[in-house]
């Protein structure tokens, strides 16, 4: 440990200003690194889905700011549709890689694994600022497929081939997809890198007394996420070469059979069942990749602010185990229609109405610990609640999609959007504003303004549940997802407004996060200076001092006397009880 | 703070005006900027409207503090967190509403209007898990937000020191499991009858379609009198044999090629479903029915449409209604407009409408 931390120390080599931002290998600056790199990206995937809803609501109209953005793709102002795919495409990836895979565990595995388990730094820090910058670079070369001649990727985030196998099929399988698939390897190495660094230093350097059930929930949390991972990612990865392979190198994995644009393809004796099986062996992983870093963040702040212990402490790490093993028997209920032998289908639909019973476990201990809590209101409380609410409202119609036969008539539809935009989506952005705002005198020592928190959370909430809810009745009838006009055959027109409204909320929820990105850049400068312990919790990274230093602990590392959801315990006079406290004193 | 507030003004009326705009631009066929002023007074109404409330509200709040002042009184400092319990509890009442209103507005007679057999098992299973799900759904949201309200902060108080109760973590898991285990016994139950043990699909008595996807349109085929269809290969596609149907093999010579399809009402009907190029989707609502189409291999659906196109008319109340089978799989720039008429025919008009048709051999043969 010593010789580790020497070198943290010698690593201050760099005074410049902008030299420290740009080689530190402080897990504190990579995580605010990790973070404003998630939000930038967050705010441009906003903004498609803006401009996305726009397209939908009045299909026949042209619109100035598409030729503003897009000129090439928007003749006169009308969206050209294999463009709106494209933008579908990019939202899709970005929010779910680039913001909360990326954004959320990657900022918040950084900044708290170090602190919270009493650590100086990451086990490497080196590979630490590697995964940051190889996140950096993937996400511009994401962006970058905006400014290739045949448009980005327009394949959906799922990228079956052969839609994304054959340039002549839609545009962006060309250069577009090319770039997609590069970005996503580079990702996948930055994710790869990262989490390898997450596991071992949560294992190895816990300071003295903190054993594995004293962790915080967020600590379970985020090591099972880094787990999964670590699992599911190469399979991803192995996906992407083959599909590589057969785009460029003339092999047929995932193609055959296939007459296209007046003449037939040499492919022969592949499958495109067999790239569905290997991306959603990723992809269900990947959407609890993305919700239990924000189901950490939830147990801690919920602990906090009604100042009461978490509910079953012992109960939600073994439902977060439980999800986390579980999910990698769950693929397939994403190919229940897609032609899989119908078998499989009745299996998997055990195997993920099995999953639900951790995740409804989890939702009834929050309520428990809500239940003659002492609640204080604060912004991050406030999206724990809105977390809780959207957790229960996304999960209970996965109950609907995860059973095969319904499935049949909901697979594709608005209901699907509207389950897992409001359940990973909308939860787990939640999650990372929750976290941000409860984080943010660690990561800039300062509060954010918590009037305008309330604001921004009131405005978010409701908007979310008017843009997401009615989604689920269109979903029923019937409407197809990743449609670029509903107006082509009459059966939709009873939702004609229904779709105007949704865009004019989503129009204003998206000028809503500007409140919070206000809030934010103010309160960086020009916030309220924070104190040590702001909430009054009891978990380790409150003991270090407030100014950032290399190696977090002044002097000798703190050590661990209790688990960490010691709040309104009738022995202490205080509501709380940090850990690195004895009772002695 | 001003600034920043007439810039969203600016922003969003401009935003939901836009499209208003592009429509004033397209009819004049003109868009010189001083049409684009002279359009933008709403804009322009809708700023100044809202700096001069912006202006109205901050003096009337400072009006109100002045005089709070002058008559003596202490400004009580508004407590938010007793707001926000109540706002909670707000926000359930009229979610609650909005929820149920929306099942009014969109009405529960969709969910029964399914055409076909299986359709039916569906709905049914549909309502069951409906009714849990909401009473689930009601359940644990006024439990979430009574015990927000109830239990908000409160100096006089402490949280009570409750860790863990391993009694209530077994009822609850339990239960769950049970109600769970209950709709994914009865879910498999009807999968198996509809998909893997479907009755129909030994009995040689289904009417066998072929369905081929590609960009953008459907094409069906059927079998003709000897109830089997031709082999294909996609080696054997030229500009009129769409299908690539191998005309060597008998019983390819009377498949007949239709770009609509026809069924007979109360048939049992086996669709195969193939693709040309890349996976598209066969889906019609109100048939409770999706498959993909996969390039390189079948797919199948077997299904007994129950009502009529007309029956479906009278009971929709409307005259132009059709069945609409549609795309429902991510497949290219025009996704949105790949769809197929599906007509369901009583039996003898069914018998009549396929007499008359020619076969795929001849059509090729006769052009």
């Amino acid at each position: 440990m010593d010789r580790q931390t020497d070198n943290i120390l010698s690593n201050n080599k760099f005074n410049m200003k902008i030299l420290k931002y740009i080689f530190s290998r402080d897990h504190k600056i990579i995580a605010k690194q990790f973070l404003i790199t998630a939000m930038f990206m967050g705010f441009i995937g906003l903004f498609i889905s803006v401009l996305f809803r726009l397209q939908l609501a009045y299909p026949n109209r042209p619109f100035y700011i598409f030729k503003l953005f897009f000129n090439k793709f928007a003749n006169d102002g009308y969206l050209d549709p294999s463009f709106y795919l494209s933008l579908v495409t990019i939202h899709g990836t970005i929010m779910i890689f680039f913001v909360l895979t990326g954004g959320l565990s990657g900022t918040f595995s950084n900044l708290l694994i170090p602190l919270q388990i009493g650590a100086r730094d990451m086990a490497s820090p080196f590979l630490n600022m590697l995964s940051y910058w190889l996140f950096l670079l993937s996400s511009l070369t994401m962006l970058y497929s905006f400014f290739v001649i045949t448009g980005p990727a327009s394949a959906g985030w799922t990228i079956y081939p052969p839609l994304s196998a054959l340039p002549k099929a839609i545009n962006g399988s060309g250069t577009g997809q090319t770039v997609w698939l590069i970005s996503m390897s580079i990702f996948i190495i930055s994710s790869l890198i990262g989490n390898i660094n997450y596991i071992t230093t949560i294992m190895n350097m816990r300071t003295q007394g903190l054993t594995m059930y004293r962790l915080p929930i967020i600590i379970w949390a985020l090591l099972l996420t880094a787990i999964l991972g670590l699992l599911s990612f190469p399979v991803l990865m192995a996906a992407v070469i083959l599909l590589i392979l057969d785009r460029g190198f003339g092999t047929s994995f995932y193609l055959s059979d296939i007459f296209l644009a007046g003449e037939y393809l040499h492919y022969d004796g592949g499958s495109p069942i067999l790239f569905q099986h290997l991306f959603w062996f990723l992809g269900h992983p990947e959407v609890y990749i993305v919700i239990l870093p924000a189901l950490g963040i939830s147990s801690e702040i919920l602990s906090i602010n009604c100042r009461k212990p978490l509910f079953g402490y012992h109960t939600m790490i073994y439902s977060l185990i439980a999800i986390a093993g579980l999910s990698f028997f769950v693929w397939a209920h994403h190919m229940f229609i897609s032609g899989i032998n119908p078998l499989i289908g009745s299996v998997f639909t055990i195997t993920t109405l099995i999953i639900a019973v951790p995740s409804a476990i989890k939702v009834f201990n929050y309520i428990a610990t809500i239940w003659r809590g002492n609640i204080k209101f604060t912004t991050p409380m406030l999206f724990t609640i809105g977390l809780i609410s959207f957790f229960i409202t996304g999960g209970l119609t996965g109950i609907y999609l995860g059973n095969a036969i319904l499935d049949i008539n909901l697979n594709d539809t608005y209901f699907v959007v509207a389950h897992f935009h409001i359940v990973m989506g909308s939860a787990a952005i939640f999650g990372m504003f929750a976290g941000i705002y409860h984080w943010y005198p660690k990561l800039f020592q300062k509060m954010m303004n918590e009037k305008l928190g309330h604001i921004h959370f009131w405005i978010t909430y409701i908007s979310i549940y008017l843009i997401f809810f009615p989604m689920h009745f269109m979903g029923i009838n019937g409407m197809p997802r990743r449609y670029y006009d509903f107006n082509a055959f009459g059966m939709f027109n009873i939702f004609i407004n229904m779709n105007k409204f949704i865009t004019i909320i989503s129009i204003i929820s998206g000028f809503a996060q500007l409140i919070f990105l206000y809030n934010f850049t103010y309160s960086m400068f020009k916030g309220k200076d924070s104190s040590k312990n702001p909430w009054k919790a009891n978990t380790l990274e409150w003991t270090t001092p407030i100014e950032h230093i290399h190696g977090n602990w002044e002097n000798d590392l703190p050590v661990v006397y209790r688990w960490p959801y010691e709040y309104s315990n009738p022995k202490y006079q205080d509501d709380y009880m940090p850990q690195n406290i004895s009772d002695k004193h | 703070m001003k600034i920043i507030f007439a810039c969203l003004t600016y922003f969003f009326s401009n935003f939901l005006f836009s499209q208003e705009l592009g429509q004033y631009i397209d009819e004049n066929n003109q868009n010189s900027i001083i049409e684009y002023i002279f359009y933008n007074r709403y804009i322009i109404l809708i700023l100044v409207i809202s700096i001069l409330l912006y202006r109205i509200i901050t003096t009337s709040i400072n009006i109100f503090k002045l005089n709070m002042i002058l008559i003596n009184q202490p400004l009580k400092k508004i407590d938010w967190q007793y707001y926000t319990g109540y706002f909670m509890i707000l926000f359930l009442l009229s979610g609650i509403f909005l929820s149920l209103y929306q099942f009014k507005f969109y009405g529960l007679d969709l969910w029964y209007s399914s055409a076909t057999l299986h359709g039916q098992y569906y709905d049914f299973l549909f309502l069951i898990v409906t009714l849990l799900v909401l009473i689930v759904f009601f359940i644990t949201h006024i439990l979430l937000f009574y015990f927000i309200h109830k239990y908000k902060k409160n100096h006089n108080r402490k949280a009570s020191y409750i860790t863990h109760s391993n009694k209530l973590e077994i009822y609850w898991t339990s239960i769950t499991s049970l109600i769970l285990l209950l709709t994914v016994i009865y879910g498999n139950v009807i999968w198996n009858k509809i998909v893997i043990n479907n009755p129909n699909k030994k009995d040689n008595n289904s009417i066998i379609i072929e369905l081929t996807g590609e960009q953008f349109k459907w094409t069906a085929r059927y079998a003709g009198y000897d109830g089997v269809l031709g082999n294909r290969s996609f080696r054997n596609i030229h500009d009129k044999n769409i299908l690539g149907i191998d005309f060597n093999d008998k019983y390819a010579l009377d498949d007949i090629v239709t770009n609509e399809i026809v069924l007979p009402v109360n048939k049992s009907i086996k669709m195969l479903i193939s693709s040309k190029d890349v996976i598209h989707s066969a889906y019609i609502p109100e048939f409770r029915l999706q498959m993909n189409a996969v390039p390189g291999m079948y797919t199948s659906f077997t299904f007994t449409p129950i009502i009529t196109t007309n029956e479906m008319r009278l009971k929709k109340n409307d005259e132009n209604f059709d069945y609409i089978l549609f795309c429902n799989k991510i497949c290219g720039a025009s996704h949105f407009n790949m769809w197929i008429r599906v007509t369901v025919l009583t039996e003898n008009n069914y018998n009549n409408w396929i007499d008359r048709q020619t076969t795929f051999y001849q059509t090729i043969n006769s052009i």
